[in-house]
């Protein structure tokens, strides 16, 4: 498989999610297409734990709110290393700070095609 | 009436003797039979005068005089007595006597205060002497002014008499007037029997209207009954006549005139008769009236009174003396004058007499305001000394009781106004035209400005909101219209709240803003709620969201292990509902805690495990959850009910289900929950359950992996023969990591 028919194979995706179902879907979803999934972590100071531990980072799928913690030093931490991400949340776009205004977003709930189409389009 | 030249003129003095002795036929003057009347009465009045009186009459002013005259004449008497005056005063004939007849027969009045002369004694030496002298006119019977009659003191005498002038000041004061218009006397009984030419000149009546009581149709109508009472009564008393009325003038008018006479005596102290003078007061009294009408006609009311003193000589009240009509309207008393205050008020307030008091002892005049609680009023009074010898003051004073009251009634409105305003909140401030500097600012929660202050901006507002508020003030003052905005204020507690403020202009004449009223209200609240609200909805929709991606995962998941079958609606339904009810407790969890035991008594209740108490126990200490863990910790409560009531001890009568928990202190962790889900006396352990032990179900995954991802919990999940056991050991305290808690 190249690139163009299977965008997710071979890629090093992190995955912030608090809610395990949710979580376990993305990391079933991005094996099965040949992605190594980092993580599920459910929480900022694994995931920041991860990620400085973590070399080579692809991409990484954020949900905002980790169990009433916000998720947004991950995210700057993400932008410091230039890793591509999204938020995926229940949140509006609006409720989210100014400076990732540029992120990609995507409201719960998703089916994880359109996160993986969203990563790597 | 015609007397014997023998026994006029009568008396026993001196004087009075030499006069009917004299040889009058050698004289200039004749023989006295012949004297005109005029002149025998200024004979008479001058001898019945206490003091120095002389006569110059004629031409020639030959000189009559009285006995008290003969100390002023000293070594010069008897021999001046009928002889012209240019020989007895030959010293100061020309120069001072010479003028003064020149003006009495002019008509004219003359005084001399202090006139200095110097006259040749008998022994040729000169000597200086002054008087105090006053010349009237007298006319003749033809109404011509023929003569003057001379009243005089010795100026040291003078001096020497003052203290002993009060007893006779009346007669003194009868003598000593300029201008005397009519001479004239009656009988003992005030009746008229002899002519006056001088009143026939001053009123115009004829003889035989001025005779007997004739004189009385002269007077003002008005003033008639008054004159007549006057004059009976100072006749049957013997007094001295000084009374005010209006007498017909020739010219047909009326003239105000003073009428002073007094009774001369003879020898055995009987009235003999009464002589008289009239004085032109129609000058002084005309003005008086003018002042009578601008006091009665003012609105200021007006009262003189005088000031009594007790028997300890301390001022003790006042009399009413006079009042103008403006003062009944002020006061509302009845008519005061001749009452004292304490027999029209009874107690009045003393300070009245202690201030009037106060402005005779001191003769400066004061301004006040005081009440009289007995009127119910309060005035406004100025109050000067009119007579500090007869303690007499003088009152001009308004009623101000309505202006007070009404001043009052404006300031507490005013004051109820600013409460209303500042209660609940509320703030009112006034501004300069150019909103530099604040004149006032009144508040409840902000702090007080009183007097203006130009650093308002610094002392009330945000310097974050500085530029919005500018941008409003501006767009204010350039349309001169409304100023309305929302912003940030300090608070006088320091802290920071919010005012919805709005100002208007007020223009002056011509247009201009003359300075900017506001208000603001205070929003703090409304604030704090909305943004309270705006997090409660970012909330809602996160957990929403959240939820619905949780529900899709459980159907995939069930639908994995079931496929599209019966058993997948069954089994789907049941989670969903067992999410809706932890739902309602999340809904619920502001005003009622979440408690473990309340999440295991919810899943068992909604299984129908209510009939089956006596096999259930429930045991531990009370445990609060935080929210971010309710949810998945309500699926796995549900998932082990759910088969406890399908498959395992809930489905026989043998069957025991006990959960227990306790909390306890982990290592440099803070708290954990240990909770043990035990069920005994399972007749079919394996019989369908859930496949739980031979692979993974969605119960199992959930106890085993989701806890511990969620909730860092550790777990252990055994199940025997007749026995399952399951233990969920989970933090309690939040981490305390700084860096990932807000």
């Amino acid at each position: 498989m190249t690139s163009t028919t299977n965008p997710l194979a071979g890629r090093r995706v992190l995955v912030v999610e608090d809610e395990y179902f949710i979580a376990d879907d993305l990391r079933r979803h991005f094996e099965e297409r040949g992605a190594e999934v980092l993580g599920p972590v459910p929480r900022v100071e694994d995931a920041l734990a991860l990620i400085a531990a973590t070399a080579e980072i692809d991409a990484a799928v954020l949900d905002v709110n980790l169990q009433d913690e916000m998720v947004y030093p991950v995210a700057d931490a993400l932008q410091a290393r230039g890793v591509p991400f999204l938020f995926a949340t229940g949140y509006e776009k609006t409720a989210i700070p100014a400076r990732f205004a540029d992120v990609r977003h995507c409201e719960k709930p998703f089916e994880p095609e359109r996160i993986a189409g969203a990563l790597f389009a | 009436m015609n007397l014997e030249p023998s026994v006029w003129p009568r008396g026993d003095g001196e004087m009075a003797e030499r006069i009917r002795e004299h040889d009058w036929a050698a004289t200039l003057l004749g023989p006295i039979g012949r004297w005109p009347q005029s002149l025998r009465t200024a004979v008479d009045m001058v001898l019945a005068m206490p003091g120095p009186a002389n006569i110059l009459w004629g031409p020639a002013h030959v000189q009559l005089y009285n006995d008290a005259y003969i100390a002023i004449a000293k070594d010069r008497h008897p021999e001046l007595l009928g002889r012209p005056a240019a020989e007895g005063w030959p010293e100061v004939h020309a120069e001072v006597l010479v003028p003064v007849m020149k003006r009495a027969f002019a008509g004219r009045a003359t005084r001399i205060a202090d006139l200095s002369v110097t006259l040749l004694g008998h022994d040729g030496r000169s000597v200086q002497r002054a008087f105090d002298t006053t010349w009237s006119p007298i006319r003749d019977d033809h109404g011509a002014f023929a003569g003057a009659m001379e009243l005089l003191v010795e100026v040291a005498d003078r001096r020497r008499e003052e203290t002993n002038l009060r007893e006779s000041e009346a007669q003194h004061r009868l003598l000593i007037e300029d201008w005397v218009q009519a001479v004239w006397e009656t009988d003992g009984s005030g009746v008229v029997v002899a002519d006056s030419p001088s009143w026939r000149a001053y009123t115009g009546q004829t003889l035989g209207e001025w005779l007997g009581y004739g004189w009385l149709d002269a007077i003002h109508p008005d003033d008639r009954s008054y004159a007549e009472r006057q004059w009976r009564e100072a006749i049957s008393a013997h007094g001295l006549i000084n009374t005010e009325f209006r007498l017909r003038a020739p010219d047909g008018g009326w003239r105000w005139t003073n009428v002073r006479a007094a009774p001369v005596l003879n020898a055995g102290a009987h009235v003999e008769k009464w002589v008289g003078i009239n004085i032109d007061i129609d000058i002084r009294k005309r003005s008086e009236e003018r002042y009578r009408t601008l006091f009665d006609a003012m609105d200021e009311a007006y009262a003189v009174v005088e000031v009594i003193r007790d028997e300890s000589h301390a001022w003790s009240d006042f009399r009413f003396l006079e009042v103008n009509p403006a003062f009944m309207q002020h006061t509302s008393m009845p008519y005061p004058v001749g009452k004292t205050a304490t027999e029209l008020l009874g107690t009045p307030n003393p300070r009245w007499t202690q201030m009037y008091g106060q402005v005779l002892d001191t003769g400066e005049p004061l301004r006040v305001q005081e009440a009289e609680q007995t009127l119910g009023r309060i005035f406004d009074l100025n109050i000067f000394s009119l007579d500090r010898e007869r303690n007499r003051v003088a009152v001009l004073f308004t009623d101000i009781t309505g202006r007070v009251c009404a001043e009052a009634a404006l300031r507490e409105s005013e004051e109820r106004f600013r409460a209303l305003v500042t209660a609940g909140g509320n703030t009112i401030y006034r501004m300069s035209p150019d909103w530099r500097r604040m004149y006032q600012l009144d508040s409840a929660t902000l702090a007080a400005t009183a007097e203006p202050i130009e650093d308002w901006v610094e002392k009330y507002i945000l310097a974050e909101d500085l530029p919005r508020v500018r941008a409003a003030i501006d767009v204010a003052i350039d349309t001169k219209s409304l100023f309305e905005l929302e912003h940030r204020v300090l608070l006088a507690d320091g802290s920071v709240g919010w005012v919805l403020s709005r100002a208007v202009p007020l223009l002056g004449p011509n247009s201009e803003i003359v300075e900017w009223f506001g208000a603001g209200s205070d929003v703090t609240t409304r604030r704090e709620m909305q943004e309270r609200q705006g997090v409660l909805v970012a909330e809602l929709q996160h957990r929403t969201r959240n939820l619905l991606g949780v529900v899709r995962s459980i159907a995939q998941q069930t639908m994995a292990q079931t496929g599209p079958t019966e058993h997948f609606r069954e089994q789907f339904n049941d989670r969903l509902s067992a999410l809706s009810r932890v739902q309602d407790l999340l809904s619920r969890s502001d005003q009622e805690p979440i408690t473990l035991r309340a999440l295991i008594q919810t899943e068992l209740d909604a299984l129908g495990a209510g009939a089956m108490q006596d096999r259930i126990r429930l045991h531990g200490p009370f445990v609060r959850l935080r929210k971010a863990t309710v949810q998945t910790f309500a699926l796995a409560l549900h998932e082990l009910a759910t088969n406890a009531r399908k498959y395992g001890a809930l489905t026989s009568e043998h069957g025991q289900l006990r959960v227990t928990w306790r909390t306890y202190a982990a290592d440099g962790e803070g708290r954990r929950l240990l909770l043990d889900w035990v069920e005994e006396g399972i007749s079919h352990p394996l019989e369908g359950r859930d496949a739980v032990s031979k692979r993974r179900g969605y119960g199992r995954e959930l106890i085993e992996r989701a806890l511990p991802y969620v909730l860092q919990a550790e777990t252990s999940y055994e199940l025997g023969e007749t026995v399952l056991r399951c233990s969920i050991d989970l933090p309690l305290s939040e981490r305390a990591d700084p860096r990932t808690r807000a």
